[in-house]
Formats: C-alpha cells, structure tokens, sequence
C-alpha cells in the first residue's frame, strides 16, 4: 500500500513546488500563509521538512546568508521526483474520495 | 506588543537550544523583521524548541526508529554509516542531565534550604509540561499509521528503490 502525505505535508509539498527556485522557509511559510490561507509555525514547518527529507521526498541545500537575518545561513527545499509522486498519488486519492458526493453538492450551491 | 528588536532571552534560547538549526532560526529572524511582533517571537521560538525536543528521542533512541528503519533506505544508511549519539541523560535536551538537577538542589539545600519554596511551582509546572508532552506524544504516536504499522511509512517507488 502506498502512503499517502499527510494534509500539512501536501500543502507543505506544494508551497515549495510553487516558490520554486526562492523555496526557503520564509518563504514556503508566507505561501501557505497566503494561498492555502492558514497560519502556520516555523518549527512545524522544517519538522515535516525534515520529515519528508528523511523519506526521500524532499532534498535541501544550504545557500549564503542575508544580513537581514543576523549572518544566518538559507536552507532551500526542492521536490524530489519521488515527492512529486507522491503528491499526485495523494491529489489522486483525494480527488477519488471527492467525486459523487451528494453532500458536498448540495453544500456547494 | 512590538519592538524593531528580537526578545534578547528568546534570542538566547534560540541559540541555545537550535544551534545545530540555523537556517530556522535565521528564517525567524527574517521575519521578525517584517511582523515586528514579540509575542509572535516568542511563540515561535518555545514551539519551536518544544517540537524540537519532542522530535529528539526518535533520533536517539537505540530501539526507536532502528527497529524499523530497514523499510527506509535513506534511514537505514543513516545508521549504518554514520556515528550515533545516545542520549543518556534524564532530559531530552542536550546539557540539561539530571545530575545537574540533582547537583543543583543539594546546592541549594546546603547554602539556602528557604529557597525550595521557590521550587515548588517550578516543579509543578515542570511536571504538568512533561505530562502535557508525554499527552501531545501519545497523541501523535495514536494518530500514526493503522495499528503502529511503520511499514506503511514506506513511500513504494516504481523504480524499486523503496524495496
């Protein structure tokens, strides 16, 4: 059986997909904040990172720091192919799960 | 509550407890800058160590994810290959052991024995935080894959690797 991502490891999968090249954790944050409308916390958020990382769904490298961050260093997140996979596997099932409810319909109108 | 500077005690925890984080702590940082919030500052920083410490003993647990890591390549080669560190202190965090604490109330006994007053809301907070965290644990172990299965962790992948 395959696994399916968690709710916050998609919308986590798809900021860093959206951001693209500047996917550091800023801005992976201000994306879900502003797209996926929700708030959410820096430690979360390098925790699923780190988490998918583990699992071979994202792969991270470390880039030069910015004064505006007290000479800190940047981590920036990709997707790997396997996470790309995975989010269409979970986008599929979700979307299986959507279709043909008569609850959600009448709710929609 | 709002200031053009970062706390400077949540700076030092900050430093002290994710010093081997830094891009997390530079991204707070970062956005400190813009949201000029102490209190968000704040929150950030003691979830974060929070998080930090509840996510620690997997990694260091001698049967903790090992037991299962054959399913994960990328854990796998992590234990065989690198150096493991074991925790054997009586906290989570590095440098906080519980000799130190021990160390720490006999000092006290011996120099200010009227001090202990002062440790008896510490100690209840201190117990009513592990509970709270042994609570968040379990929830979080609960709400995992069916029945505990961590096989089920296993991403299967086309090209066999996963296998």
């Amino acid at each position: 059986m395959q696994r399916l991502l968690t709710g916050f490891e998609l919308m986590i999968l798809l900021a860093v997909l959206r951001v693209d090249e500047e996917a550091y954790g800023v801005r992976i944050a201000e994306e879900i904040e502003r797209t996926g409308r929700r708030r959410v916390l820096m430690g979360a958020v390098y925790a699923a990172l780190g988490r998918l990382e583990r699992n071979g769904l994202a792969s991270s490298s470390v880039r030069d720091p910015t004064p505006e961050r007290g000479g800190r260093a940047k981590r920036f997140f990709r997707v790997t192919p396997r996470g790309v996979r995975a989010v269409k596997q979970t986008q599929d099932a979700l979307v299986a799960l959507w279709t043909d409810l008569p609850q959600l319909k009448e709710r929609r109108t | 509550m709002s200031s053009s500077e970062p706390p400077r005690v949540a700076t030092a925890l900050l430093r002290r407890f994710l010093d081997d984080n830094e891009p997390l702590a530079g991204d707070l940082l970062e956005r400190f800058t813009v949201r000029q919030s102490r209190l968000w500052f704040w929150r950030e920083v003691l979830t974060a160590i929070v998080i930090r410490a509840l996510q620690r003993p997997d990694r260091d647990h001698p049967l903790g994810v090992g037991e299962h890591a054959d399913f994960i390549p990328h854990e796998r080669a992590r234990l065989v290959e690198q150096p493991r560190q074991v925790n054997l202190t009586a906290s989570p965090l590095p440098g906080v052991g519980g000799l130190s604490l021990v160390a720490l109330g006999g000092m006290v006994t011996l120099v200010r024995p009227q001090a202990w007053w002062m440790f008896v809301p510490a100690v209840i907070g201190g117990a009513a935080l592990g509970l709270t965290m042994a609570f968040v644990r379990r929830r979080a172990v609960l709400s995992g894959p069916a029945n505990g299965n961590r096989t089920l962790l296993r991403v299967s992948d086309d090209d066999g690797e996963a296998d």
